[in-house]
């Protein structure tokens, strides 16, 4: 069940993982995309940059299926794909570390870890040993092994939750991964511990969609770098073949 | 431990104001008067239990006791063989069980439409079913009490094993400690946890929301129509007010028992608490010889006073929460 | 977003909407038109009153019509001032909230319209006749057939007995319960275990059944059998024995209700105190017909004196508060010699289903 989705890690045939052709949407009259066209690929991290409302949460929430759009094609994996809700877009192997996080605070770590996809026993009932010794197993990998994975969410740090938030995309092997924010609000020690992590995800062949505020952060990481701004794409960038300038430019509108 | 002893506050409770009443009423201590406790508890327990599925997945349902009340009369309306007030089909028990307790789910289906789909808050969808299944059971059978109820419709709610054990009070306990492990051990169960604690965070991890509460407010409506079977069975006679005001009741054990109205939170194994201190206040205050003019009053105290004591063990909580790193 | 709001707000209604309940209503006939505003609709006591009445009043010839309160004030007051502005020839209350009634009244008394009470009666305002059941009378009686049977079937009146008393704020309540008190003080060796319900049936169950286990009881008697839940209780105890088996506990209840003269008739349950909804009823429909007719006035107080209508011979009073005449019809005892009586409500009941 959780290696499903590593059989072929890398892009669809032509290329891409996600293409994403004319997302559109609209909440009552404001609109929060207008006709975005994007690729992700396999080993790539894509840093998403712009300013606040720029529509960066809107576009992950489509495409992870927690939102539907209003107009546009979504394909994945060669696939087009229109998510009813994110049970099915994380059935697909895309996975959304949210920027609050998206935690149960009145569960335990392991549980949140397991969210929405508890292990079952053969009786049906939760296998809760094997979830509590997986996150555990899980934890230690990433270096959190001082985290308890029976301890309730709601008395961990901000950096601890993040931590968990993490692992819970890590456990199922995404191929495209989202991640909002993963560095806000963290110690320079385990920003460092974030950024790692994505290079190593990078490197397994994931796709990797990191959105950050820290244009720092976005060119010591990312391979190319999409711009937002009011909703529109303001411009896509090979991370070497562009400057702060030039993005924050992009990000400001001014062209 | 001390959060063990905050988090089971309500057992204490029950403890020490069970010493207390023996101790001014003697006659109190006797297996007979406990298994009234037991008894008189059945179908509040009943009730609370759908009420917490509910309430868990962050969600009120006030309608539990006109559910009851309804497919109690509905139920006897059919099963009755008095000429005069019943429908006249006299429908076999078991199919009036069985149609009962599709009313009942029937009930949480519709309650579940109006909150999921048309978004209506759940507070006011239940609240109005309530005053319509009120209003139904005025009209359906034109206001009559049912009785003449066949022995096999009554069996659940009046046949006690030697003349003792009540059967309604091994159905109710066995229903606490299922709907415990289905709280527990099941997908659906922690699922109404996450539901309750954090919608969004639930529905962003793929968990089936709306299912899931649907599920919850049909088990809420079951309930109340087994409560209704175990009720009239008892009382061998169901009236239009049947249940009236129990949704007090329902929310006081709820709560004295740790249910969180904010939902994701408590156990089944709390409001059980509360609903045997319920049971054991009005017991109590039964045989008692106590002046008439105080017994409202009394419980109205009792039960504040547990409210209260609710309230401070979740401050004393919050104060620990907080002052861990 | 704007049609789904609606959607809701409808969706809404709709559910409200079937949550009314039907009012009465009459065929049309020549002569008065009267209308019997009650209180509510929702139990066979309250529905006996009214349909009784407008059965009796159509006999007379007048045009009857019943209307439902619901047991709301506001919605009380709302069909008093439509059948003001209607112009009815009499209106017949029976008030929801007596304070509030007593403004509707007064309206009426502006208008020039008679007004009448059945079964309760408003604080004030003008009313030319209440009719309606003795409560002394009614808890007396329940209380001296406790004490007759218990003595028949014990050999003396001794022991504990169970009074299920409703809340004290009500008029009937405690009346009822106060002439109970007042018959059982006489027997000293009888022990009054007076507890207090709130006319729900899982009370009467729960009471009973703990009382019954602590206690070894000889009677019970309640304010109202209209509530089931005693004889269950009883049952579930093994303690529901026939009238004359050896541990048969006496039980007497106020009102008779129809599931009462089924018990009756089985021997499970001893007496009740008969609310006769139907005597007074009757007694008002015929007063309202000649009072309009101007045939007959009540102008004193005691026995009336109008040989030949149904309210002959019965007590008339001046009510103060209301400035004017009130009768309260007395109870009779219902046993296993007269429970068939087609004329007791209970049974009276059986033609309107």
């Amino acid at each position: 069940m959780a290696d499903q989705h590593t059989m072929t890690p890398a892009d669809g045939a032509d290329g891409a993982l996600l293409k994403v052709r004319g997302l559109s949407k609209r909440f009552d009259h404001v609109v929060a995309l207008d006709g975005v066209s994007f690729e992700a690929h396999g080993n790539e991290v894509l840093g998403l940059v712009g300013d606040n409302g720029a529509g960066k949460s809107t576009l992950i929430k489509l495409v992870s299926g927690v939102h539907r759009p209003n107009a546009g094609e979504i394909v994945f994996a060669d696939q087009q794909v229109a998510f009813a809700t994110p049970r099915d877009s994380r059935e697909r192997g895309i996975e959304v570390i949210y920027q609050d996080m998206a935690l149960v605070d009145e569960l335990e770590v392991w549980e949140n870890v397991f969210l929405g996809r508890l292990l079952r026993t053969r009786v049906k009932t939760i296998d809760r040993r094997r979830m509590v010794a997986e996150a555990a197993e899980l934890l230690e990998s990433l270096g959190l092994g001082s985290l308890s994975p029976t301890a309730q969410v709601g008395y961990l740090s901000g950096g601890q939750k993040k931590a968990v938030a993490i692992s819970r995309a890590l456990y199922w092997d995404a191929r495209l991964l989202f991640m909002d924010e993963p560095t806000a609000a963290l110690a320079v020690v385990e920003i460092g511990k974030v950024l790692e992590l994505i290079g190593r995800l990078r490197d397994t062949g994931v796709a990797v969609v990191f959105v950050s505020h820290n244009l720092l952060e976005i060119f010591s990481t990312a391979d190319r770098i999409m711009v937002l701004h009011r909703g529109q794409l303001a411009g896509i960038r090979q991370t070497g073949e562009t400057d702060q300038d030039e993005i924050i430019k992009l990000m400001m509108g001014v062209r | 431990m001390t959060r063990f002893l905050l988090r089971n506050a309500v057992w204490i409770v029950l403890l020490f104001t069970t010493i207390a009443f023996v101790a001014v009423e003697p006659r109190l201590l006797s297996v007979r008067i406990f298994i009234n406790v037991l008894e008189h508890s059945s179908i509040l327990g009943i009730l609370v239990i759908g009420m917490i599925f509910c309430l868990l997945a962050g969600r009120f349902d006030l309608s539990s006791e006109s559910t009851l009340g309804f497919t109690a009369l509905v139920g006897a309306w059919m099963v009755s063989t008095n000429a005069f007030f019943g429908s006249g089909w006299q429908l076999p028990p078991a199919l009036v069980i069985v149609l009962m307790l599709a009313m009942g789910a029937a009930v949480g289906c519709i309650n579940s439409f109006f909150i999921i789909k048309l978004r209506v808050n759940a507070f006011i969808v239940t609240l109005a079913m309530l005053l319509a299944l009120r209003g139904f059971t005025y009209v359906f059978t034109n206001a009559n009490t049912m009785y003449d109820l066949p022995p096999s419709f009554t069996a659940l709610g009046g046949y006690s094993i030697g003349g003792l054990l009540p059967v309604s009070v091994i159905l109710f306990l066995s229903l606490f400690i299922v709907s415990q492990f289905v709280l527990s051990y099941t997908a659906f169960g922690r699922d109404l946890y996450a539901i309750g604690g954090n919608r969004e965070a639930a529905f962003a991890a793929g968990i089936r929301v709306d299912r899931r509460t649907l599920t919850a407010f049909v088990l809420s409506g079951m309930l109340g129509a087994l409560a209704a079977w175990v009720l009239a069975g008892r009382l061998q006679a169901v009236t239009i007010n049947l249940g009236q005001g129990m949704v007090f009741e329902v929310f006081a054990a709820a709560v004295i028992g740790g249910g969180s109205l904010a939902g994701g939170k408590g156990t089944m194994m709390g409001p059980l608490g509360g609903v045997l201190l319920l049971g054991v206040i009005t017991t109590g205050l039964s045989v008692m010889p106590i002046s008439s003019f105080w017994v409202d009053a009394v419980r109205g105290v009792l039960i504040l006073a547990a409210v209260v004591l609710w309230r401070v063990t979740e401050i004393f909580e919050e104060r620990w929460r907080t002052s861990t790193p | 977003m704007q049609a789904g709001r609606i959607l809701r707000h409808a969706a809404i209604a709709a559910v409200l909407a079937l949550g009314i309940s039907v009012g009465g209503q009459s065929a049309s006939a020549d002569g008065y038109k009267v209308v019997y505003i009650a209180p509510q609709l929702n139990n066979a006591a309250d529905i006996v009153i009214a349909r009784n009445w407008q059965d009796v009043s159509e006999s007379l010839g007048m045009d009857a019509v019943i209307k439902n309160a619901e047991i709301s004030a506001k919605r009380e007051a709302d069909e008093w001032a439509t059948a003001i502005a209607l112009g009815y020839d009499a209106i017949v209350g029976g008030p929801v909230d007596s304070l509030a009634a007593t403004i509707s009244v007064k309206k009426a008394n502006e208008a020039g319209i008679p007004v009448f009470m059945l079964g309760r009666t408003s604080a004030g305002g003008k009313v030319e006749l209440i009719a309606r059941a003795d409560n002394i009378s009614l808890g007396t009686i329940a209380a001296e057939e406790l004490v007759r049977r218990i003595e028949e079937q014990r050999g003396e009146i001794a022991g504990k007995v169970l009074e299920l008393h409703g809340p004290m704020d009500q008029v009937n309540a405690r009346q009822r319960s106060e002439a109970i008190q007042a018959v059982l003080a006489k027997h000293p060796k009888i022990e009054l275990i007076r507890k207090l319900q709130h006319w729900t049936p899982e009370e009467f169950f729960d009471i009973t059944k703990s009382v019954a286990s602590a206690n070894e009881l000889v009677g019970i008697t309640m304010g109202s059998d209209v509530i089931p839940g005693v004889d269950a209780a009883l049952d579930s105890l093994g303690q529901l024995k026939k009238i004359g088996e050896p541990g048969h506990i006496v039980v007497t209840g106020i009102d008779a209700d129809p599931r009462i003269l089924d018990l009756i008739g089985n021997d499970l349950w001893d007496a009740s105190a008969l609310q006769d909804m139907v005597g007074y009823g009757t007694i008002l429909a015929h007063y309202v017909k000649h009072y309009l007719d101007g045939s007959f006035k009540i102008t004193a107080a005691g026995p009336i004196d109008n040989p030949g209508a149904p309210y002959h011979g019965i007590e008339a009073r001046w009510n103060e508060a209301t400035e004017g005449w009130e009768i309260q019809t007395p109870s009779r005892p219902v046993d296993k010699s007269n429970y068939t009586d087609p004329s007791l409500w209970g049974n009276a009941i059986k033609k309107y289903q």
